[in-house]
C-alpha cells in the first residue's frame, strides 16, 4: 500500500490524463508512505518527548484501524480510478 | 402523491429483503442471549404469560407494552424466544419503511435503498434487530408515528392522520419513554409546513392523544410506578462518582467506527442549511435532540447510539443519492433504472449540465463513500452478523440441559442469567428478574436484600456465578447450606435445594474429587 496508490496515479495521469484523479491518489499514495515511515521511526522510540508521544498515541488510534484504512483507501482508488476511466470514455 | 408512493415500492422491498438474506441463519430461537438486556424482557414476559398474579411484584423500570403483548403471545404459541425477537425484525423493517418515506421525500428510490442500507448496516443496529429488547422498537414506532403525521401534513388526511398518528406514538411510548426522541422533530416539520398557531394545535392534540393512549396503557398494566419509570432512571444519574460519569458518558467513537455513515451525513447537513428541504430539517432537528440528550443522558448506554443513527441515515442517503446523480446522471443505464429519482430529486427530467470541477467533487465524494463504507462499515457488520451466529445455544448449553431436567420440580430458579432460565422454561422471582446496575447504584437494591428475597422464595433453583458467591459471603454461606452443586460450565454454577438434588457434581466430577471439593 501507498507505493500501489502512487503507481495508480501516475498512471491515470499517463492513461487518461484526469488531473484530479491523479492527484488524488499520488497525495494518498504519499500520505500512506508517510505514514509507514512515521509508524516504523516512532514505533520503536522507547522515551519520545511530548511531541513524539502525541504524535504516537495518534498513530496508535490509527494502527487500531489500519486494516480499516487500506481497505477504504484500496476501495478509494478503484472507485476514482474507474470513473476516471468512464469519464474519459465518455460513459459518464 | 400516491402514485410516486406506488412507483417507489420495489423500491423499499429490496433492502429488507437483502437483510432478512443476511440474518437468515441467526438462531432467533436458540440463541441463549442476543444484545445486552435480551434475558430481561424474555425473563419478564415468561413470568406475565406463567404466573401473572406475581406481576404485581415484578420490578419493572420500563412501561408495561412489550411485556405484556409478548407474554400474550407465549400463551397462545408458547413461550419461544423467537417471537419477541421476530417482533423486534419487524419494528426494525418498520422503521426502514418509515425512513425510505422521508428520504424518498427528499429524491426517490435510490434515497429509498440508501438510507435502508446506511441504517441496518450501522453498529448495533443488526443486534438491536434481532434482540428482545425495546430500545429499537420504541424508536421504530415512534419514527413510524412521527411519519405517519408528516404524510397525513402533505396529504391532508385531517384529524384521521393525528389521531393514527397520536395512538402510535403513544404505543411507542409504552415500550420506551425514549420514544419521547421525535417529538422536537415533528414540532419542527409541523412549523416549517404550517403557521405557527396550526402547528401549535396540531402538535398540541397529537401530544394529548399519545399521552393518553400512554395512560391508558399505563392503567391497563400490573402495577404503573413513576418511580420505577422516571424515578429510578434520575436517581441512579445523580448517585454516578464522577468516574462513573465518564465511563456511561457518550463517547464520539461511534462514529469513528462508521466514518462513511458520519461523512455523508455531514455532507448531509451541508445540503440541510443549503436547501432547507422540510425532511432533512426533519432529520438535523431529531439529530439536534439526539445530541442533547447525548451530553445529559446518564448513565448512556451504547445502544442509544440508534438515536443517532436514524436521522444520520437520512441526511447520509440524502447526500450519497446527491452525488450519485451527479456521477451517473449521463449514464443511460442509471437513468433507465433512476429516471423518475432523477427528475424527483432534481426537479428537472434532463440530467443537469455540470462542470468539470463539479463532477470531480462529486466522484471523490462518491469515492469516499464507498471507500469508507467498504473498510470500515461492511467489515464490522458482516462481523456483527457472523457473531450472532455463532452466539452460545440453549441445546449446546449442559447448564441449560441439566435446569430443564428439573422443570416439573421447581417454582422458581434464581439467577442473574435470566436467559438461561427463560431457554429451561423456569420462573425467576418477580423482584429478582431486572437486576440492573442503576437498582444497585441507587441503593433500591443491595446484596442484602436478594438474599431476602431468596429465603421468602426458596427458589428450588439457584444458577450463580464463581464471582457472586466469593464476593457476597452471605449468600454464598446461606446456598452451601441448602443447595447442592450438580453442574457447571464456564463460570456460573448450577445450584439446587438439597431434599431435590441429583448427581451432585462432587460424586461425579473427577476434578472436584481431585481437588476435594
Amino acid at each position: 500500500m501507498g507505493l500501489l496508490e502512487l503507481i495508480c496515479g501516475i498512471m491515470i495521469l499517463a492513461l487518461w490524463s484526469n488531473l484530479t484523479a491523479a492527484y488524488t491518489c499520488t497525495m494518498l499514495g504519499m500520505a500512506f508512505i508517510s505514514y509507514r515511515w512515521l509508524i516504523a521511526t516512532f514505533s520503536t522510540t522507547s522515551e519520545p518527548c511530548g511531541c513524539l508521544g502525541v504524535a504516537r498515541s495518534w498513530l496508535g488510534a490509527l494502527r487500531q484501524y489500519e486494516d480499516n484504512v487500506l481497505a477504504a483507501t484500496a476501495v478509494f482508488i478503484f472507485v476514482v480510478g474507474v470513473c476516471a476511466w468512464l469519464r474519459e470514455k465518455r460513459v459518464l | 402523491m400516491r402514485r410516486h408512493w406506488n412507483s417507489t415500492i420495489p423500491y423499499y422491498l429490496i433492502v429488507p429483503v437483502l437483510f432478512l438474506l443476511l440474518v437468515s441463519r441467526c438462531p432467533i430461537e436458540s440463541a441463549l442471549s442476543i444484545g445486552g438486556d435480551d434475558g430481561f424482557e424474555l425473563a419478564k414476559s415468561l413470568l406475565v404469560a406463567r404466573a401473572p398474579e406475581a406481576a404485581r411484584d415484578m420490578y419493572n423500570d420500563q412501561p408495561w407494552l412489550h411485556t405484556l403483548v409478548i407474554g400474550q403471545l407465549f400463551r397462545w404459541f408458547g413461550p419461544h424466544a423467537s417471537i419477541p425477537r421476530l417482533v423486534s425484525v419487524i419494528s426494525a423493517l418498520a422503521l426502514v419503511v418509515a425512513l425510505g418515506y422521508l428520504a424518498s421525500r427528499t429524491g426517490g428510490g435510490l434515497e429509498v435503498i440508501l438510507v435502508g442500507l446506511f441504517f441496518l448496516s450501522s453498529e448495533y443496529i443488526t443486534t438491536a434487530a434481532l434482540a428482545a429488547m425495546v430500545e429499537l422498537p420504541a424508536v421504530a414506532w415512534a419514527m413510524v408515528a412521527s411519519t405517519i403525521l408528516i404524510a397525513s401534513e402533505r396529504n391532508h388526511w385531517g384529524f384521521r392522520g393525528i389521531l393514527l398518528s397520536g395512538i402510535m406514538l403513544g404505543l411507542a411510548l409504552s415500550l420506551k419513554l425514549t420514544a419521547v426522541i421525535v417529538i422536537p422533530a415533528t414540532a419542527v416539520y409541523l412549523l416549517a409546513q404550517r403557521r405557527l398557531r396550526a402547528a401549535f394545535w396540531t402538535c398540541s392534540a397529537w401530544v394529548a392523544i399519545a399521552a393518553a393512549c400512554f395512560t391508558g396503557v399505563a392503567l391497563l398494566s400490573p402495577r404503573c410506578s413513576f418511580d420505577e419509570l422516571w424515578g429510578s432512571h434520575s436517581l441512579a444519574r445523580q448517585a454516578l462518582s464522577p468516574e462513573q460519569m465518564k465511563t456511561w458518558a457518550f463517547h464520539g467513537y461511534h462514529f469513528v467506527t462508521n466514518p462513511a455513515l458520519t461523512f455523508a451525513a455531514g455532507l448531509g447537513l451541508i445540503r440541510a442549511v443549503r436547501r432547507r428541504e422540510k425532511e432533512l430539517i426533519y432529520a438535523t432537528a431529531l439529530l439536534g435532540t439526539a445530541v442533547v440528550i447525548a451530553i445529559f443522558q446518564r448513565p448512556w448506554w451504547g445502544y442509544y447510539v440508534i438515536h443517532f443513527y436514524t436521522p444520520m441515515s437520512l441526511l447520509a442517503a440524502a447526500a450519497a443519492g446527491d452525488v450519485m446523480y451527479a456521477v451517473f446522471s449521463r449514464t443511460k443505464a442509471f437513468t433507465a433504472v433512476f429516471a423518475r429519482s432523477a427528475a424527483h430529486g432534481f426537479g428537472i427530467e434532463q440530467p443537469a449540465s455540470r462542470s468539470a470541477m463539479t463532477f470531480a467533487c462529486a466522484v471523490a465524494g462518491l469515492a469516499m463513500i464507498i471507500g469508507l463504507w467498504s473498510g470500515f462499515t461492511l467489515p464490522r457488520w458482516l462481523y456483527e452478523i457472523g457473531s450472532i451466529e455463532q452466539v452460545r445455544r440453549a441445546e449446546n448449553s449442559v447448564v441449560c440441559r441439566a435446569m430443564r431436567q428439573y422443570v416439573t420440580e421447581v417454582k422458581w430458579c434464581y439467577t442473574p442469567e435470566r436467559e438461561y432460565a427463560f431457554h429451561a422454561g423456569l420462573l425467576v422471582p418477580p423482584e429478582l428478574i431486572v437486576l440492573s446496575i442503576k437498582r444497585f447504584l441507587t441503593g433500591s437494591l443491595t446484596n442484602k436484600k436478594v438474599l431476602e428475597v431468596l429465603k421468602r422464595y426458596e427458589p428450588e433453583l439457584l444458577l450463580l456465578s464463581k464471582r457472586d458467591l466469593k464476593l457476597h459471603g452471605e449468600l454464598s454461606q446461606w446456598v452451601r447450606l441448602n443447595y447442592t452443586l450438580v453442574e457447571q460450565e464456564d463460570i456460573v454454577e448450577l445450584w439446587v435445594r438439597r431434599e431435590i438434588a441429583r448427581n451432585p457434581l462432587g460424586a461425579s466430577d473427577p476434578r472436584l474429587v481431585a481437588w476435594k471439593l
